[in-house]
């Protein structure tokens, strides 16, 4: 190799590490940094996504009152349901199913994703029964494994955020329709900003490998960074 | 001009072709404003409204872009064409199979496929800037940097490695859509290439056995490359992963020397996409009905012009948008000859005057512009607001190209016209079929499904023999939606739409079928050359990554 290549490839070996040092500093910093245009997580789509959600105030399982962007969205990861408590559809299998994966998850050492099921019948659903839910499906929050959090609230407040999050069908009459409620899985981390959906009745590994790929609990060595910011920048 | 009213036979099948209303009726099909046979069932059986969306109006729009945009300024880009790596003092670019996620195991079979040297490719997938709207900077994924990616000319016979290296912080799956290849470089949607590691995707570039010898009628011409990564092909298309792979054969070489088929050759890769006001793409990750954008592309830049010259060109049209369907007319109403449809070459040239497009759909047509006024534009007349299925047809078109037609008339021109023979075209046969199956692409719960299953990436759906001719039945019960349905591997052969036969360019060979709202299709396919697993699945890229896929095992 001649002494010039040499040298470039030294220039652009310390360029990458400072880039990939510039990168760790902004994920790891949980700053609210604009997002899209940042590290090379993130998705090239400039939108932040919580940036739609309703926002609305909810009370959960302990009957305590919550923001639902502040506690669960803002800067944090998160997993949602809609389910109610007397269903005797899908819900009972999504239960059971978001709970085998969170207990794999916490087993692969990933505890820092909230887990939230919404009642859709919130008028029945009542702090005190979701607790309830939750002892009869042995659902405990303790250290060591994420968090799982029971919601209700007024009706109108929990259809804006479902819709917000994408969870309804535009036939308002399967929408309005319990039986047919969404059987997905709402996912997000609102620093990387990737968001997506998949199916709580598919198997758990399913549910388990697409929530690690894509709320990026796993290190990742990204090798060969050549850029770790790109601005977009309209220069009409 | 015209085949008016007569029936031909072409390579020993017969066909109807009536100008004025024939069996299927695919001829009214031809008016403006009118789609595909399917198309046309959906248009008179459901009323064109715009659907209740988010009732109540708490599901918000997407935003229009607030950027404002001036057509026809930019020129219409060529993506640049892949060049192989050299080897050097006698030794290859690099080991086929040291990648970190190998090759496929058919490789080794190499000798089998050609007796001409493999040639070596290298794609990097990483970040990039592109400018879609001149002047305006926008943060892409991409191919090697560009957007659509390199265009990948490949040639029967000549096998070929592409190592594909990823330098995104997201998997990746690389699918050669049109191809027929070994299951490791197919895309499968979990054989990642994981981020910071590479995989060599080994493109054979062979066509099946037909009674045992080499079925040429099967080699591809217009293919394409795009992201099939599990959950997130959608988001992975829209930021760019997408480029064309344009084969050939000895076949199709013989129809450009001998000045048959044009040497001007142009993809025309048109999609859609929608702009935040600092220039970075929207994209709704929770839209599961697809992604419509309101910033028309071509070849990813904003409704460019193109001069051309007084003679005939070779358009290869893909609709490379995730959700949109088109429905492509001239402005002057000019007739054009579509010779291919999806991956193939049609048996002979047929003339159209519109065409749909749904998404993944390609059309390989011929424009004359001898005779044309200096100014003609490409128009998609296909109004769409969502993804779930297009609104019907726009009370104004919009033009996505502009040609402007220069100098005099060319002399010595390519001579394809109406009926002139292309490729051969081998029918598969009811006595062949050896099973039936049947598919409904439905909704269950908010997730997209098949046959009321959700897509598990290691179940087998269906495990067809192989070298055996199957019946392949694709139901859309899902309630509204439109979905048009992709089967890896093989080509398709069109049976029935809704029972009726349907329009003639989509008799052959198909990868790609729509199904409009409530519509059956019936394919013939035959399984060959290689085991799997493959997928068919939706192509509205949402759809698939909501789960609306299903996998399938030569066996």
């Amino acid at each position: 190799m001649r002494i010039q290549e040499r040298i470039k490839v030294g220039i652009a070996l310390s360029l990458a590490i400072v880039c990939l040092a510039g990168a760790v500093a902004t994920w790891g910093g949980g700053s609210s940094t604009k997002v899209g245009i940042g590290a090379i997580d993130r998705p090239p789509s400039g939108n932040r996504q919580s940036d739609r959600f309703a926002k609305v105030r909810l009370i959960d399982h302990e009957g305590n009152e919550v923001d639902f962007y502040d506690r669960f969205v803002k800067d944090k990861k998160m997993a949602v349901n809609f389910m109610y408590t007397v269903c005797k559809g899908i819900c009972p299998g999504m239960t059971v199913n978001i709970k085998k994966a969170r207990e794999e998850l916490a087993k692969r050492g990933v505890t820092d994703i909230c887990f939230i099921s919404i009642s859709i019948e919130p008028d029945k659903d009542t702090p005190e029964r979701l607790a309830a839910y939750m002892d009869a499906n042995g659902i405990t929050n303790h250290p060591g494994i994420s968090p799982w959090v029971f919601l209700t609230g007024d009706l109108a407040s929990i259809d804006r955020l479902r819709k917000s999050l994408g969870v309804f069908d535009p036939d308002p009459e399967i929408d309005a329709d319990r039986t047919q409620h969404g059987g997905i899985l709402t996912f997000g981390n609102d620093q990387t900003n990737w968001w997506g959906a998949t199916p709580a009745l598919q198997p758990v590994e399913g549910i388990v490998s697409t929530l690690e790929r894509l709320m990026q609990t796993r290190t990742r060595n990204f090798p060969g960074l050549e850029q770790d910011t790109v601005l977009g920048v309209v220069s009409q | 001009m015209g085949l008016g009213g007569r029936r031909i036979r072409v390579f020993g099948e017969r066909f109807s072709v009536n100008r004025n209303g024939g069996e299927a009726g695919w001829l009214r099909a031809e008016r403006r404003g009118f789609l595909s046979a399917a198309a046309v069932g959906a248009l008179t059986g459901a009323a064109w409204s715009r659907y209740a969306y988010g009732q109540g109006g708490e599901e918000p729009d997407a935003p229009p872009t607030p950027i404002p945009i001036q057509p026809f300024q930019a020129v219409l880009p060529m993506p640049s064409v892949l060049q192989p790596q050299v080897s050097r003092n006698g030794r290859p670019p690099f080991e086929p199979g040291s990648a970190f996620h190998g090759i496929a195991p058919e490789f080794a079979d190499l000798a089998k496929y050609s007796v001409f040297p493999l040639k070596y490719y290298s794609i990097e997938m990483r970040p990039a800037v592109h400018q879609f709207i001149p002047g305006v900077k926008t943060p892409v994924w991409t191919y090697n940097g560009t957007v659509p990616g390199p265009t990948i000319r490949a040639r029967i016979g000549e096998p070929m490695v592409v190592r594909f290296r990823n330098k995104l912080s997201v998997e990746t799956s690389i699918h050669l859509h049109g191809g027929h290849l070994p299951s490791h470089a197919d895309g499968f949607p979990t054989y990642f290439v994981e981020p910071g590691k590479d995989r060599d995707y080994f493109y054979p570039n062979t066509v099946p056995m037909h009674n045992g010898r080499l079925d040429y009628s099967e080699s591809p011409s217009t293919c394409w490359y795009h992201d099939h990564a599990m959950d997130i092909a959608g988001p992975n298309v829209y930021f760019g992963m997408a480029g064309m792979y344009l084969c050939t054969d000895r076949i199709e070489e013989n129809l450009i020397n001998s000045n048959v088929l044009p040497k001007l050759d142009v993809p025309l890769v048109l999609s859609d996409r929608r702009f935040n006001a600092d220039g970075t793409l929207y994209y709704d990750m929770l839209d599961h009905d697809g992604a419509i954008g309101d910033i028309h592309l071509v070849n990813a830049k904003v409704q460019p012009k193109f001069q051309v010259q007084r003679r005939k060109y070779r358009f290869r049209i893909l609709n490379g948008s995730n959700a949109r369907y088109y429905d492509l007319r001239f402005s002057d109403g000019r007739e054009f000859l579509q010779v291919g449809n999806d991956a193939w070459l049609l048996p002979f040239a047929m003339p159209r005057e519109g065409m749909m497009l749904s998404p993944a759909k390609r059309a390989d047509i011929i424009v004359d512009f001898s005779d044309a006024p200096s100014v003609v534009y490409l128009n998609n007349w296909m109004e769409q607001t969502s993804g779930r299925k297009p609104d019907g047809v726009a009370a104004q078109p919009t033009p996505l190209l502009k040609f402007e037609v220069v100098g005099n008339r060319v002399r010595n021109d390519a001579t394809v016209k109406e009926g002139t023979p292309l490729r051969p075209h081998v029918p598969i046969l009811e006595s062949e079929i050896r099973a039936t199956r049947v598919f409904d692409f439905g909704r269950s719960n908010g997730s997209w499904v098949v046959n009321n299953e959700l897509y598990e990436p290691t179940r087998m759906d269906a495990a067809p023999a192989a070298d055996s001719a199957e019946r392949w039945i694709f139901n859309n019960n899902s309630g509204g939606w439109w979905h048009p349905i992709h089967v890896h591997l093989e080509s398709h052969q069109i049976q029935t739409v809704n029972g009726q036969r349907p329009p003639l360019w989509e008799s052959f060979k198909s990868d790609t079928v729509n199904l409009a709202d409530g519509t059956t299709a019936e394919v013939f396919m035959k399984f060959r050359t290689f085991k799997g697993p493959f997928a068919f699945h939706c192509h509205n890229v949402e759809h698939e990554d909501l789960r609306m896929m299903k996998n399938f095992n030569v066996t």
